[in-house]
């Protein structure tokens, strides 16, 4: 129930979820927070101020209708409407005060008591102002349960989305940490199959002239030996290029790729402990006193069939079936 | 350089904050899956209930209008243009790809996962404790399939601590404590359900399974309404509505007046005698039915049976239609006597609850 005023008195709003629950949304209208005067010390009402005749005059009592008008705010119908309000209940001043005094008056019988008039007129004084400040009371822990649930809300999303990010940097991670730098994959890049080929072209222009051959040939033995030496130590010279070439890509590829491994650790890090924070304010928000944690079962214990139940047999023969039905089910799931 | 592929840093290890342990009680939950309603009691005191529809905003734009990735009950109706809008348990079971209706397995999945979000928006309703064991059982359609009963488990119980399946009219009947000699008629929107309870769990054949329920007598009234104003535009959702409200059988009833728009003005039109005519378009199938599961009870009890119709669900609330049924089955039976259960909209669901209730531990411990 919500509790607002539109100047007449004060009205009570049922919520509802408009799915059909028909249950209230327990809630006050969030008005201008304001502190309650101590009872006696502001505007009264009922008796006149000048206490009771013929006694010197008492403390002024508390103006209870000035008093819960100062804590409430007027709200046109359509604000009530925007707010999920349907239907409003209202109560005005009077029924307040009549409420009241037939509280205090049913307690009094209770327990035996009578009161002259100006005893009786404190007790009610009392207790309207004990009304007053539960009422303000349970404004104030509305208030804070509303704002709790809110942060409460807002945290359970974040917590969701960085589970979801830390999911997605893991599969990164894992996909990176499974590419190998696959020497069998090594390839020269153009620019230094450029560089070796002029190497070559350069060495066989030396080389390689037919005529030169010929002119070896025809030298000796020794030179043809000295032609293969050369053409030895070409070949180790080009060898030496290619692996050259290929540490050279092979550390740059294993660098790239142990920096982008340590990337992604260090944001997966960050997430969680993110995370851990996030999940640790939720926990703190959770706790904190008023917070909705939910309805408690009437039940501690398992209950069970009632053993002075009638048709204890014939029920316990029917769950017994239904047991066993349900046990063939999800033993096939 | 760095080569750091070869460190197995263990960058999943955080500090748990685990989910409370569940020492602090156990919560009883009763729950009717309907096609059109999911209703929900439980043993903290809450019942609820609410309109079997779930959607998700179809892009970007309508999931930041929407400010929520899944919408429920009658906020997902309203929002329909807006959502992709789905109802899980239409016809009384969740749809899968059949011979008959084939589904690719997106749409399998779509509907499995809104049924799942809708068992698990129905659970919230009920408010649990993150401490405390949650035990339900859920009533499924009479002649519910293995495969229907496999869904509607798999769909609940990944919140749920253990699940039960049983039959709805069977939960009814249960929660009334009527276990014999009682034929119960739950007339819901996917289906109507009969049982015949004769003290032992009811078989196969004690059970019918109706498809002529609340949404084929939309689709009736939508064909006779249209019948009558053939120039007016008006929506399912529309025809269901004036439905619910209005919807009788009887002889004598208040003239039913509507508007309905016809080329852009709403224009009033009288529908008394199209949802006399509709709402009575159920009745001979269920007699037969009933007809059917009387005529082959043991002879000795028959008349006992006939004498003890209860009706239950959402469609037993059309107005005079006991009375008129007991008129059909005088004609067809030789008599017979219907009562309406007190709270068609929670009958199910409080069965369901009860049994949760009675049903011994070691059970829910095996199926834990």
């Amino acid at each position: 129930m919500s509790i607002h005023t539109d100047g007449k008195g004060l009205g009570f709003g049922g919520g509802g979820n408009g799915n059909g629950s028909g249950r209230y949304r327990p809630g006050f209208v969030p008005g201008p927070g304001k502190s309650l005067p101590a009872p006696g010390s502001g505007p009264g009402f009922g008796p006149a101020a000048g206490g009771p005749p013929g006694g010197a005059p008492g403390p002024a009592e508390p103006d209870v209708k000035e008093l819960i008008r100062a804590k409430t705010q007027t709200m046109t119908l359509r604000s009530l409407e925007r707010q999920g309000f349907r239907k409003v209940k209202v109560l005005d001043m009077a029924t307040i005060h009549g409420i009241v005094t037939e509280t205090v008056d049913k307690a009094l019988k209770a327990r035996g008591e009578t009161l002259s008039a100006e005893e009786r007129r404190k007790v009610e004084a009392d207790a309207r102002a004990e009304v007053v400040r539960l009422l303000e009371q349970q404004k104030q822990l509305v208030a804070e349960k509303g704002e709790a649930v809110r942060m409460r809300g807002l945290l359970d999303q974040e917590v969701e989305r960085l589970r979801a990010e830390i999911a997605t940097q893991q599969k990164s991670l894992e996909d990176a940490r499974a590419r190998n730098v696959d020497d069998a994959t090594f390839s020269l890049s153009t620019e230094s199959f450029g560089k070796l080929e002029d190497k070559i072209r350069r060495l066989f222009s030396q080389l390689m002239d037919g005529e030169r051959r010929l002119a070896l040939a025809d030298a000796g033995p020794a030179a043809l030996k000295g032609l293969t030496t050369f053409e030895r130590e070409l070949a180790s010279v080009i060898d030496r290029i290619i692996a050259d070439e290929r540490d050279r890509y092979s550390s740059r590829e294993r660098e790239a790729k142990g920096k982008e491994i340590e990337l992604l650790e260090r944001r997966i890090e960050k997430l969680n402990k993110a995370l851990s924070d996030t999940e640790r304010a939720l926990c703190d928000v959770s706790a904190m006193k008023g917070i909705d944690g939910g309805l408690a079962s009437i039940y501690k214990s398992i209950q069970g069939l009632d053993m002075t139940d009638p048709k204890y047999g014939r029920k316990k023969e029917l769950l017994a079936e239904v047991f066993k039905q349900n046990l063939v089910l999800q033993n096939r799931a | 350089m760095t080569i750091s592929s070869n460190r197995q840093t263990d960058v999943t290890a955080r500090p748990e904050i685990s989910d409370p342990k569940k020492t602090e009680g156990v919560l009883y939950v009763g729950i009717d899956l309907g096609t059109s309603r999911t209703s929900i009691a439980s043993s903290n005191g809450v019942r609820e209930t609410v309109w079997s529809y779930v959607g998700y905003p179809k892009d970007v734009v309508a999931r930041k209008l929407l400010k929520k990735d899944i919408l429920f009950g009658r906020e997902a109706l309203e929002k329909r243009l807006s959502v992709e809008l789905f109802r899980p348990f239409e016809k009384g079971f969740i749809k899968y790809s059949t011979a008959e209706t084939p589904l690719d397995k997106g749409e399998e999945e779509k509907h499995m996962k809104a049924a799942k979000d809708l068992v698990r928006h129905g659970v919230s309703l009920a408010h649990p404790r993150k401490d405390e064991l949650i035990y339900a059982v859920i009533g499924a359609p009479a002649r519910a399939s293995i495969r229907n009963k496999e869904q509607i488990i798999e769909a609940a119980k990944e919140h749920l601590d253990a699940v039960m399946i049983c039959s709805e009219p069977f939960a009814v009947a249960y929660g009334l404590d009527l276990l014999e000699d009682t034929l119960v008629i739950d007339i819901g929107a996917g289906t109507v359900d009969l049982c015949r309870m004769h003290g032992t769990m009811p078989a196969e054949e004690d059970q019918i399974t109706l498809t002529s329920a609340g949404d084929w007598l939309d689709q009736q009234l939508y064909n006779l309404f249209k019948k009558k104003a053939p120039n007016a535009d008006f929506t399912m959702h529309q025809v269901k509505e004036i439905k619910e409200k209005f919807s009788f059988v009887t002889d004598a009833a208040e003239p039913v007046r509507v508007e309905l728009i016809v080329n852009g003005k709403p224009t009033v039109f009288d529908i008394t005698e199209e949802i006399r005519q509709g709402c009575r378009m159920m009745i001979p199938p269920i007699v037969q039915a009933l007809h059917k599961l009387v005529a082959s009870f043991d002879p000795d009890f028959q008349k006992k049976l006939r004498d003890n119709v209860l009706l239950g669900g959402g469609g037993s609330q059309i107005v005079g239609l006991g009375r008129y049924l007991e008129e059909v089955m005088k004609q067809m039976l030789g008599g017979g006597r219907v009562r309406q259960v007190d709270e068609p909209l929670y009958a199910g669901c409080n069965g369901a609850l009860k049994m949760a209730h009675d049903m011994p531990e070691e059970y829910w411990k095996r199926l834990a």
